[in-house]
């Protein structure tokens, strides 16, 4: 395997799991701010939906996000219409990476929220503060390490992606082949030697973003010791 | 930290920008046990064709109908297996096929197990602890367990099976030494670098019909370029006896 077809396919592996993460971002600070503030029922029931990418078989979620992202459906589409191809295409990889980061978010940033101490929310208050005041000055400043930490586990969680990607994506040299499909590909015709130094490129991308993130939820826990 | 992040992402756009896009691209969908053939018989086609890139995604079988049905831009199906191929047109997916090519089951082994294999039912011997085979729903797969059921063996060796869902993983299991024989097609030995004795290859009688069949995908945008495409590749004898297909 040359080196210009290991760079290709690391940084085809890279787009698309930064470019999911970033856009899965907006939506978990949403869902995950009303996940901090509502409790009971209704809050169980949402989060057991959107937490499904994390639990259910990543082939599971590729058969219904190959569905959902047809072209013969709704979604799919509208997408295809202001988007262009969206099965067998890079773009494709970015919405299933989309959907695998968010849970991972959304967890992080509505845990972060939680623990911001209520002191700090009291004096934003007593200063006269708006409810979206206080979050923009006081909450999102204080759980950014989350944030970060959670679009940094996002890329980690996106560069692991498999099962739903194959079947989204497909497995084309230069436009779908990521890291983990490439691995795969290169078992199934007999190239080991190439398979492991993917293998091995997929160890040091994961030690490198799990390092990150662990790092950053420490300075995450210091942060909050008021 | 925030400039490691903007020069990762600057890199990551450069890497982005990729090829112009002035040709016809073709996607072809091809079983995996095609992957090295199709590479070889696209490099042939474009040395004719300059005007046309081809873009290959080799997966198995199954995997590309679901993909074609769900309206993936698919140009040019390949199928390990002649019944995807029909759910396909019978789906009025597809616009015209072609029949390729077949391929042979055999049985193989790395060990030295001083038997013989003269019929099926061979396989009983008591020397065979192990047999690796693909399971069902995998055109190699689907082909075994048809010859084996029409010959009454399913369930009398049913303890002895070892799934793997391709050749590659069955070879791998016969390195690591738990598996005795393995099922796998006649272009996989002979591509295999390790050193394997063929026991027996499956007669025509045994039922499995081993076809090789392409399609044109109906909602292609390139419909006339894909139909040579498929001829051409029909065409390939000597590229196809190369990868020990089988030429009726």
């Amino acid at each position: 395997m040359t080196f210009i077809e290991t760079w290709q396919i690391t940084l085809l592996t890279l787009k698309i799991a930064l470019f999911g993460s970033c856009l899965a971002l907006p939506f978990s600070l949403l869902i995950g701010t009303l996940f901090s503030r509502y409790k009971g029922f209704w809050r169980v029931v949402c989060e057991s939906f959107l937490l499904l990418p994390v639990v259910l078989p990543p082939v599971a979620v590729g058969l219904i996000l190959l569905s959902v992202l047809s072209p013969q459906h709704f979604v799919g589409a509208i997408l295809k219409v202001v988007l262009g191809d969206i099965l067998l295409n890079w773009r494709g990889g970015v919405c299933v990476a989309i959907v695998v980061s968010f849970p991972l978010q959304t967890q992080l940033i509505s845990d972060s929220i939680r623990k911001v101490p209520k002191q700090l929310l009291e004096v934003a208050k007593s200063f006269g503060k708006s409810r979206l005041q206080t979050f923009w000055s006081v909450i999102l400043p204080t759980i950014s390490p989350a944030i970060v930490q959670g679009f940094i586990l996002g890329i980690g969680r996106s560069i692991g992606e498999f099962g739903a990607t194959v079947l989204v994506c497909g497995i084309i040299p230069k436009q779908t082949e990521t890291i983990a499909l490439g691995i795969y590909q290169r078992i199934m015709i007999g190239d080991e030697r190439d398979a492991y130094q993917l293998v091995a490129i997929a160890i040091l991308l994961a030690l490198f973003i799990v390092g990150l993130a662990r790092f950053l939820g420490q300075k995450q826990e210091r942060n909050l010791r008021y | 930290m925030l400039k490691l992040i903007k020069i990762t992402i600057f890199l990551i756009l450069c890497g982005i920008g990729g090829t112009g896009h002035a040709h016809i691209q073709l996607t072809v969908g091809a079983a995996s046990s095609l992957t090295s053939l199709v590479e070889d018989v696209s490099a042939e086609f474009v040395k004719i064709n300059g005007s046309v890139k081809i873009n290959t995604s080799a997966q198995a079988s199954s995997y590309l109908f679901h993909q074609i049905k769900a309206g993936a831009p698919i140009d040019i199906f390949l199928s390990a297996s002649k019944k995807y191929i029909d759910s396909a047109r019978n789906a009025k997916l597809i616009s015209s096929s072609l029949f390729l090519f077949s391929n042979e089951l055999v049985i193989v082994s790395n060990k030295k197990l001083d038997i013989e294999i003269k019929k099926l039912s061979d396989l009983k011997n008591s020397r065979i602890l192990k047999i690796a085979l693909a399971p069902r729903g995998v055109p190699l797969g689907d082909y075994t367990f048809y010859s084996l059921d029409k010959a009454s063996l399913t369930s009398s060796l049913y303890d002895k099976f070892v799934f793997a869902e391709h050749a590659k993983a069955t070879f791998h299991l016969m390195k690591s030494s738990v598996i005795d024989v393995g099922i796998v097609y006649k272009s996989d030995v002979l591509t295999e670098k390790s050193p394997l004795k063929v026991l027996y290859t499956f007669p025509k009688e045994s039922g499995a019909l081993i076809q090789y069949e392409g399609a044109v995908v109906a909602s292609t945008k390139h419909k006339e370029i894909a139909e040579t495409f498929l001829k051409f590749f029909a065409q390939q004898k000597e590229l196809i006896m190369k990868h020990h297909f089988k030429i009726d």
